[in-house]
């Protein structure tokens, strides 16, 4: 088990340098200088040598591989440059958006869990079929629908027209809601066909048809033999879904006008502030890395055919 | 790709049998406990990686697509495609579909909702919406081709060059696609972006440089899926290069997978490219893109709501539309499982009829009027070919039909009560205490997440024993009883844990575990070798004449009916032919089918009559103290330590010219690895190995097609060795592609001339081999073997998988093709009954090594090793034949 840990922690290690490595070249090695963007600008009215004061000072006229080094001895020690449209240290600005993302998006998992969780037990124990036909086609609905544009309805709706939720002065946690909503509902869309379809390939194994024999009912039989067969491959997509989260917060922060790890990618974008969205990717693989080391660590506890097994870099998706 | 040399198969770990995960089932590696005298050799841990999991559930995504769907066209799917007709229409051509300016309008006609002039309203601008959302089209529509086209592109080829190359190359790629998958994808678009700069095409690039990961996944995963099938071994057994190999069976098979992708891509990207469009990456303002019209009708949110919805309306339709459309690609439909089981104690069924409902209400009769009954005590087999319908009228009598299965007409008197048409809340508190069910272990009918303790345990409590003390005593002495050691040890253990002999006995346990009226057992040893075969049958007699019980023996095992019931039902088609007591219906048999069943049935005759063979001293096969070593792999670490595992241990045998050699043993005996090493598929780690005079050692590239030409394989499995894409003429000829410069017509000639040999109608050649029974396909896939002359075949268990019939008519077919073409034969089988009719010599082996060999009539007459005698007294019907 501690063999395993290490190694996957190892490995961990290895994926985020390598998205750090990647997200340098091609941030802070493109062709268009942020610096020069920035002040290049005929309004603040800056000589060529204030410029090149300003360059030297943002380290932008070093060679390459002597920015990689600052960088990343930069990012191990917990600094990660500063924000040239913000003009204020990176990570004190991570570590105000910080909280409010988080949240947000782990809000939005549980919802979307408990959302697929209950489309996946009512079809599956349904009578009427043409609930069961109607439930099943819901997560294809789901996936279909923008994210922003999601958000944007739910407000018209539920802010404009029922005047349910005030659009100015809600409370911390009723202005979550729509925000939480607009998240989860295409978060829960795979989950819910996966959870779905395993469950039907699970029911039509024979240790179901044992146990029916055996005189368990139906619904005795999902609980006490079908669901924890049919969880793993869930977990394991809810795992890669966690990456989505940031990128859906990206979008449902610029709707609902929070100001978390989202707003400040939007802006960072904007602005070609490289230092900026540099972080935010980074920070975002080591969420996911983190998320799916943990999920790699309970999937066994429920299948003990994985106990010692040796697992693959990432989780992955169903292939 | 084409670089990768192609002189050492096996050591790129092209084939399977590089390692022994690959070429041996766990089951092959069973627990000791029901190996007596033939031990297994190792045991090896079965545990089943992650990514196994995910990708078998993958198979079962992807196995529609190989179906071919007949000609039925949904509603759903037509609208689907009229969607995408209709956006594609507006994209080519807008000006038709509307006479306003996308980009202009009437500052006086600002914000008016919908209308009969315009009919979705105007923006701020007045202009009006349905054509900004027509002219829309052609910006989402274009940025969502481009980007499918950049992934697929970029991604395809990183899979192809991952799944088909060495293995650091493919773990180099896959962990940069690993670590391109941990970051969002906006993100991933987001950087690209930034780099490009804002517009629709940097937007589309953008997001399909996002979507390669998805992509190489899926390719990687189609070209190893692929290339690990019996029909792409087969396919370089016969010589065919990397090349040739991946262009006509590995692409094909994937195409419709990945079509399938890009059509969920295609939807993604206009998702993420209007996403992008809302957060004003993409298109500048005037341009009439989807997202951007949503970011500028938001600021009116509260006034106009129409600027909002019918543009993101239009977005969902299209992505919904690609969706559906993808999923009728992956052939996505409601597929029926196959059914299980079920009879009756102290039972009688009365004309029963059963039939199956498709998804169109049209319901199919499989059984018709069956009527015969049980009696108290009795074994009453019900005995027929695969499709007779014994399964499903087992299944109808313990209330298990699928759910298609529908009873159209008789009764199932259980002690005089009709069950028929019971609810399950009735029939609950039957099952399991008065019938009760054996499946037939597929290694699946035990939930794989639950002890066996508690699984037993769930018998008693669902029955309403409450006292956990009382249960778990019964449960021990219960696995006690059907012969398992350690019963304190086996309660905590998960099935994996168990040998599949332990798993039928641990089945067995909760079948008799309330002593039930009945026990139907359905096929409950046809997975099992023949010696633990007999070990559990003779467990089920005992604990049946311990109790009384009567039960109900599924099979198509002849041998196994005459040995263990009193009365057989022979069933053809649904229909019963024939029944009565098993000496009168085996001995005497009044209808035709039930006599040739049992002329089929190698067990009722004895050993052939001696051919004339033209028996040569020349040796066309030589094995001379042949040792085959795998390495174990344990994960990432280079260093092995590990020592490798000894499949075969110094195996020596030689097969005359003209004769037939049998490889006899058990599961992980060695026979599977010995003849993929006379194949050439694996290098001797020692000894020597001669085929037609080529030493397999030291055989050099340029000697490899002579090698192919003159040994081929025959498949156990004819369903998984032919492509499922190709036709039978293209499957039959392909090995001549290999070598001869042949033209299309002498080829097709050539073809036709062998499948007429074979026994076949012309008429197969154009089919596919879906389209052919079992039996048909093995003809073709002996066909494909011998159309490159070669003196040698290795058959590996090649009737196994038919039935006796058809397997009677193969085994006539191999001696007829030996005698007219003197071809020398290694055939490898755990069935001693067939060998006894197709060999001249045997060797038997047993963890790797020959513990008997010699002539076939010696070795069965007087048999030197207890494991030869073993296999013998395991022969169903063998006390009967020697009648």
């Amino acid at each position: 088990m501690t063999r395993f840990l290490l190694r996957r922690s190892g490995q961990a290690l290895v994926v985020l340098w390598a998205a750090f490595t990647l997200t340098f070249l091609l941030l802070q090695a493109l062709p268009g200088d942020a610096v020069l963007i920035r002040f290049q600008s005929p309004e603040l009215g800056l000589s060529p040598d204030q410029i090149a004061e300003l360059r030297t000072l943002y380290g932008a006229d070093t060679p390459l591989w002597q920015q990689y080094r600052a960088t990343l001895s930069g990012f191990l020690t917990g600094n990660f440059g500063y924000s040239l449209h913000r003009g204020v240290p990176v990570a004190d600005s991570l570590a105000q958006a910080l909280p409010v993302t988080a949240g947000l998006t782990v809000l939005a998992m549980v919802a979307a869990a408990g959302l697929a969780l209950l489309l996946a037990a009512v079809s599956a124990l349904t009578p009427l079929r043409w609930l069961r036909s109607a439930l099943l086609s819901v997560p294809s609905l789901f996936i279909s629908v923008p994210v922003f544009w999601l958000g944007i309805a739910l407000i018209q709706i539920f802010s404009f027209r029922l005047k349910l939720i005030p659009v100015i002065g809600a409370g911390p946690w009723e202005s979550l809601i729509l925000p939480v909503a607009t998240l989860a509902v295409p978060i829960s869309a795979p989950l819910a066909q996966v959870l779905i379809r395993s469950l039907d390939a699970v029911q039509t194994q024979p240790f179901v048809a044992v146990a029916r024999a055996k005189g368990a009912s139906q619904r005795a039989v999902l609980w006490r033999h079908v669901l924890r067969n049919a969880v793993p491959p869930v977990l394991a997509l809810g795992g890669v879904l966690s990456g989505e989260l940031l990128a859906g917060a990206v979008v449902t922060e610029t709707v609902f006008g929070l100001n978390g790890l989202g707003r400040l990618t939007e802006q960072a974008v904007n602005f070609q502030d490289a230092a900026v969205l540099q972080a935010v990717v980074v920070l975002a693989a080591a969420g996911f890395v983190a998320v799916n080391l943990l999920v790699d660590l309970i999937t066994p506890l429920l299948d003990p055919r994985l106990a010692h097994h040796r697992s693959p870099l990432s989780a992955g998706g169903p292939a | 790709m084409t670089t990768v040399p192609t002189q050492d198969l096996s050591a790129r770990g092209w084939l399977p049998g590089q390692t022994p995960s690959n070429s041996f089932s766990a089951l092959d590696f069973a627990v000791p406990s029901d190996f007596a005298s033939c031990g297994p050799v190792a045991a090896v841990d079965p545990a089943v990686p992650l990514s196994a999991v995910l990708h078998r559930q993958g198979r079962a995504l992807w196995a529609g697509a190989r179906r071919r769907v007949p000609a039925r066209v949904s509603p759903g799917l037509v609208l689907a495609w009229a969607v995408i007709g209709l956006a594609v229409a507006w994209a080519a051509v807008p000006g038709l579909f509307t006479q306003y300016s996308a980009v202009s309008g009437e500052a006086a006609e600002a914000r008016l909702p919908p209308s009969a002039a315009h009919w979705l309203g105007t923006d701020e601008l007045g202009r009006d919406l349905l054509a900004r959302i027509i002219y829309g089209a052609g910006e989402s529509l274009t940025g969502a081709v481009v980007a499918v086209g950049v992934g697929l592109v970029l991604g395809t080829l990183t899979g192809l060059i991952a799944g088909s190359s060495r293995r650091w190359v493919d773990d180099l790629l896959m962990r940069g696609v690993d670590v391109l998958l941990s970051v969002p994808a906006l993100l991933v678009s987001l950087s690209i972006i930034i780099l490009l700069g804002f517009g629709t095409v940097n937007a589309a690039i953008a997001v399909g440089v996002a979507s390669v990961a998805n992509f190489a996944r899926l390719a990687r995963a189609e070209v190893v899926r692929v290339r690990h099938s019996e029909y792409v071994e087969a396919a370089f057994g016969s010589g065919g290069s990397f090349v040739a190999v991946l262009w006509r069976h590995v692409l094909p098979n994937s195409l419709t997978a990945v079509l399938a992708v890009s059509a969920v891509q295609f939807g993604s990207a206009i998702l993420a490219i209007s996403t992008l469009g809302f957060l004003g990456y993409g298109a500048p303002p005037p341009t009439p893109e989807w997202g951007l019209l949503i970011a500028e009708g938001r600021n009116y949110v509260a006034t106009a709501w129409w600027l909002t919805t019918f543009p993101g309306l239009a977005v969902v339709a299209v992505v919904l539309a690609a969706n559906r459309i993808s999923a009728s690609l992956r052939g996505e439909g409601g597929a029926m499982s196959a059914a299980r089981e079920s009879v009756a104690p102290l039972l009688s069924v009365e004309t029963l009829s059963v039939g199956y409902q498709d998804h169109r209400g049209i319901l199919t009769p499989v059984v018709h009027g069956v009527s015969f009954s049980v009696q108290a005590g009795e074994v009453l087999a019900l005995v027929g070919e695969s499709g007779s319908g014994k399964s499903t009228i087992a299944q109808s009598v313990i209330g298990l039909l699928p759910q298609a299965g529908r009873i159209t007409a008789g009764s199932i008197r259980l002690n005089g009560t009709d069950i028929v048409g019971w609810p399950p809340s009735r029939l609950d508190p039957l099952r399991g205490a008065v019938i009760s069910l054996v499946p037939q272990d597929l290694g699946q009918a035990l939930n794989p997440v639950r002890t066996i303790g508690s699984q037993i345990a769930e018998v008693f409590h669902l029955h309403g024993w409450r006292d956990r003390r009382a249960v778990r005593d019964q449960v021990l002495a219960l696995l006690e009883r059907v012969g398992l050691s350690d019963p304190a040890l086996r309660v905590r253990q998960y099935p994996h844990e168990l040998s599949g002999g332990m798993r039928q006995r641990v089945l067995i346990a909760m079948a008799v575990a309330l002593r039930p009226a009945l026990i139907i057992a359905d096929e409950p040893t046809s997975a099992l070798d023949v010696t633990v075969q007999k070990r559990v049958l003779d467990l089920l007699d005992d604990l049946r004449r311990e109790a009384g019980t009567a039960v109900l023996f599924v099979t198509h095992d002849l041998g196994i009916a005459a040995d263990r019931a009193d009365r057989v039902v022979v069933l053809q088609g649904g229909r019963i032919q024939e029944q009565g007591a098993v000496t009168q219906v085996l001995t005497a048999p009044a209808h035709p089918y039930t006599a040739r069943l049992l002329a089929d049935a190698p067990a009722f005759h004895g050993p052939r009559p001696l051919r004339s063979r033209r028996v040569s001293d020349e040796d066309a096969v030589v094995v001379d103290g042949l040792v085959q070593d795998f390495p174990r792999r344990s994960g990432w670490t280079p260093f092995n330590r590990t020592p490798p595992f000894r499949a075969v241990d110094g195996v020596s045998f030689r097969v005359a010219r003209g004769t037939t050699h049998a490889l006899v043993g058990e599961s992980g005996s060695g026979k599977t690895s010995t003849i993929r090493t006379l194949l050439g598929f694996t290098r001797p780690t020692a000894g020597t190995v001669r085929v037609n005079g080529l030493d397999l050692a030291t055989l050099r590239r340029e000697q490899r097609p002579a090698l192919r030409r003159s040994i081929q394989l025959v498949y156990q499995n004819p369903y998984g060795s032919l492509d499922p894409r190709q036709t039978i003429a293209s499957i039959v000829g392909e090995p001549l592609r290999n070598f001869a410069p042949l033209g299309k017509a002498d080829r097709l000639r050539q073809v036709a001339a062998l499948i007429e040999r074979v026994g076949l109608p012309q008429e197969v050649l154009s089919r596919l081999p879906q389209a052919l029974s079992g039996g048909q396909r093995q003809r073709v896939a002996i066909a494909r073997a011998l159309i490159l002359q070669p003196q040698v075949v290795v058959l590996d268990e090649a009737v196994s998988a038919l039935d006796v019939t058809v397997q009677a008519q193969i085994l006539a077919l191999l001696d007829e093709l030996q005698r007219d073409l003197g071809l020398t034969y290694v055939f490898v089988s755990h069935d001693l009954a067939v060998v006894r009719q197709i060999a001249d010599t045997v060797s038997v082996l047993q963890g790797g090594r020959v513990v008997e060999d010699g002539p076939v009539e010696q070795v069965f007459h007087t048999p030197v090793s207890a494991c030869t005698r073993d296999l013998l007294a395991a022969i169903p019907g063998r006390a009967r034949s020697a009648a």
